[in-house]
Formats: C-alpha cells, sequence, structure tokens
C-alpha cells in the first residue's frame, strides 16, 4: 500500500516488466494447465526445505521454498502445486503447510534451468506426505510408459545431502 | 390510441420507479452512508482500546518477527501488500490513505477502493453466492476459498438502528491486520458503521482470534467526507518502486 516516486526510468522498467508479465499471465492459463513441456519430467529433485510461502490458487497453487543452494546459501525456488479443492480431497487442509516449517520437497525441474519446476512431493514434519496426483504418477504429466515412471532422482544441490 | 399511449407511458413509469427502487435502496436503509469518504488521521497501526493489543505468546512473537522484518525492509517475507501489490486484505484496507467510495443498492453495499481499485462487498442479504466448482476442479471458486479464505471475504450486514453492522471471517492467513500486526484462518472483525455527522463516518472494528489474541479488542477509525469525484486510474504495480 506504499507508493514510490517514480523517475521516467523506473517507469519505463516498470511498464515493460508489466508488460512482460501480462503477457506471461495471458498465456500461462492453458500452457500451465495443460501443458507440461516445461518441466523435465524425466528427473526428479529431492531436498530438505524450509517452507516459505503457499500462494494458494486454481487451477494451481505455488508454493516457495528455502532450500540449500549450490553455493551452500539459501535460495528460494518457486514449484507450481495442486489448487486447494485437489490438496484437500487428498486429506491436506491449509493449515497444514505452516510457514517456516522444515519439509522434505521433490519436484520435476524446469527446463530452463532455473532453480524450481513442478512439485512431485512434500513430506511434513509429522511425515504425512502429499503426492501431487495430477502431475505425479498416475497424473496427466505422467502416462504409461512415460519417463516419469522411471525417473532419474538427483539432489539438490548435485551430489550432496542439501540440508538447509 | 391515445389509451394505448397513456398506458405505455403508466408502464414505462412503473418499470422506472422499480429500477429505482432496487438499485438504490438508500431510501428503504435507516441510514445513507452512500459518498467518497477519507480517513481523517492517517496511520499505519489500528489504535487499540484500553492501551494495548492483547496478543497471545503465539502473537506476539509473530508481531515481534514482522517488528524486525519491517525494519530490515524486508517487506516481502511479512507484508506482500508493500512488497509486491499483493491485496492488503481486511480490515487493513479500512486504515488506507486513499479515498473509498460507499455504494448503497438492494441486498449488497458496496466499498470501492482508489487504492489499486479493490472492491469489497457486504452482504445485506441480496448477494447471489459464487458459484462452486466441481470436483474435478476449475477456476479458483467456491469450494477453493472456502478451503483457503479470501483476503477481503464477503462481509455479512445488517442494520441496528442507524448503525451497519459488518461480520466478517473466512480470512487466509497471509494477510496484516495492519502495516504489522499478524493474524490467523480464524480471525473475525465485526465492524459498526455509523454517520458521526453528516460528513463524518466512523468504523468501530471489533478483532478476534483466539490463535493471536487473548481476548477480543477494539478499535476506531474516522472518516472525512469527499467530494465525489471520480478516481483516477492508478495500478499499484506501475508505482511499485524497482528496488524492491
Amino acid at each position: 500500500m506504499q507508493t514510490g516516486s517514480t523517475n521516467l526510468k523506473q517507469h519505463i522498467l516498470v511498464n515493460v516488466g508489466c508488460s512482460v508479465i501480462l503477457a506471461a499471465g495471458l498465456a500461462a492459463p492453458v500452457s500451465a494447465h495443460h501443458s507440461f513441456s516445461g518441466y523435465d519430467m524425466s528427473k526428479t529433485m529431492s531436498a530438505p526445505a524450509t517452507l516459505k510461502e503457499f500462494r494458494w490458487g486454481a487451477p494451481h497453487s505455488m508454493v516457495v521454498f528455502v532450500i540449500k543452494g549450490a553455493d551452500g546459501k539459501p535460495q528460494e525456488v518457486t514449484m507450481a502445486s495442486a489448487s486447494p479443492a485437489a490438496l484437500n480431497r487428498a486429506g491436506f487442509k491449509p493449515r497444514d503447510f505452516k510457514v517456516g516449517d522444515k519439509m522434505d520437497v521433490t519436484w520435476n525441474p524446469s527446463k530452463s534451468g532455473a532453480v524450481g519446476g513442478q512439485l512431485k512431493t512434500i513430506t511434513l514434519p509429522d511425515g504425512r506426505k502429499f503426492a501431487d496426483a495430477e502431475f505425479g504418477p498416475g497424473g496427466p504429466g505422467a502416462a504409461p510408459g512415460s519417463p516419469d515412471t522411471q525417473a532419474q532422482d538427483a539432489q539438490f544441490p548435485p551430489g550432496t545431502s542439501g540440508a538447509n | 390510441m391515445r389509451r394505448v399511449h397513456q398506458s405505455l407511458r403508466f408502464t414505462g413509469a412503473l418499470l422506472f420507479c422499480a429500477v429505482s427502487l432496487s438499485f438504490s435502496a438508500v431510501a428503504a436503509d435507516p441510514a445513507n452512508l452512500e459518498g467518497t469518504w477519507k480517513i481523517a488521521a492517517p496511520q499505519g497501526a489500528f489504535k487499540p482500546e484500553g492501551g494495548s493489543i492483547p496478543f497471545t505468546a503465539e502473537g506476539r512473537k509473530h508481531y515481534q518477527a514482522n517488528k524486525k522484518l519491517q525494519a530490515a525492509g524486508k517487506f516481502d517475507d511479512f507484508d506482500y501488500a508493500t512488497a509486491r501489490c499483493a491485496s492488503p486484505g481486511l480490515p487493513r484496507l479500512m486504515l488506507t490513505p486513499e479515498r473509498f467510495r460507499i455504494w448503497q443498492r438492494s441486498g449488497v453495499i458496496g466499498v470501492q477502493f482508489e487504492w489499486n481499485r479493490v472492491y469489497r462487498q457486504i452482504d445485506m442479504g441480496g448477494l447471489i453466492p459464487q458459484s462452486r466448482v466441481g470436483a474435478a476442479g476449475g477456476p479458483f471458486g467456491g469450494d477453493d476459498e472456502a478451503l483457503v479464505g479470501r483476503a477481503i471475504p464477503i462481509s455479512k450486514g445488517h442494520w441496528e438502528g442507524d448503525t451497519l453492522v459488518a461480520t466478517t471471517e473466512g480470512f487466509q492467513n497471509n494477510t496484516l491486520i495492519d502495516n504489522v500486526v499478524p493474524h490467523g484462518y480464524d480471525m473475525k472483525t465485526t465492524e459498526r458503521i455509523r454517520l458521526v455527522s453528516a460528513d463524518t463516518l466512523e468504523d468501530r472494528i471489533r478483532i478476534e482470534d483466539p490463535e493471536y489474541f487473548t481476548k477480543p479488542w477494539e478499535t476506531v477509525v474516522t472518516y472525512k467526507r469527499q467530494p465525489d469525484e471520480a478516481f483516477p486510474e492508478k495500478v499499484c504495480l506501475d508505482s511499485l518502486p524497482a528496488n524492491r
């Protein structure tokens, strides 16, 4: 709710940024819900993580974790996940995901090379595990015989336990 | 022919009256709160009656953490409205330093905020419920919102004399009560909104949340009437500092 002074350069930058975001946003509803082309479904990454934010939404929520980056420093990663209704059908409610909690996560990485991607599972501190039915095994992103059934597992960062 | 014209004119007058009555219920309401309003004394925090906010241990822990983050300028860690123009939610919106306009209509009272053109609805018994989504999922609809809550839930309103009483529940837990004070999913607010004079509006807000407060607490905010001018098209993202 705060406003800031803007000079012309900032204004242009912001407007260009907004245009890019808007363009991406207009394209997103179709590609995000029906296409998995942005994720490498043949690979599964895993890491201990700290939940920073759960941006609830439908058809997909976005989850922000802090994991140990390749350089050993904390790194924020954003992953696409399920809608509140889908999580509810799996027996999970928003109150189960507490900001600051430590949990284990697995995900299909983005093809772009950006850290993050499509969330596969979350194991909560109490041991309960949410497996994304839409994107995990059995979901449309893992058709029979697809690479997901023979996923190549990897920890993040590569070669480490990824302790946060 | 003349009789037909008279009949049509009479029917037209009836229709005009019906439309007028259905879209402007002000005359039927006990008070007319319509108009453009602005907070009398801009403030970043609600001032609790009785001196201090009755935090639980959990509430105080979160509050102090937010204070530290605020001092460090780490808004993206606790204040998504300031960091990235997310909805400030209720009741924080009622602290907006910018104007808002109240519309009283049949069955619903609307509050249109100048800030980012955010809109609040108070259901007076005539608001059609939001569509629910099917088991297969779909757009973010009633089922999803019922599970997650809203930043600005639809309030339920009724009149007690000339006071509009608006009760609000079903919040998300990731907005703030004001610039710093946190709340949980179970927050409930009860607002008593009334004219204390022709040009002064008062909102007495009672806040309950057993997770964060040991008992309900109240605060009062007053607003001054403003000219009914058109609001500018202000988009928060357009004025977000590039370095935040």
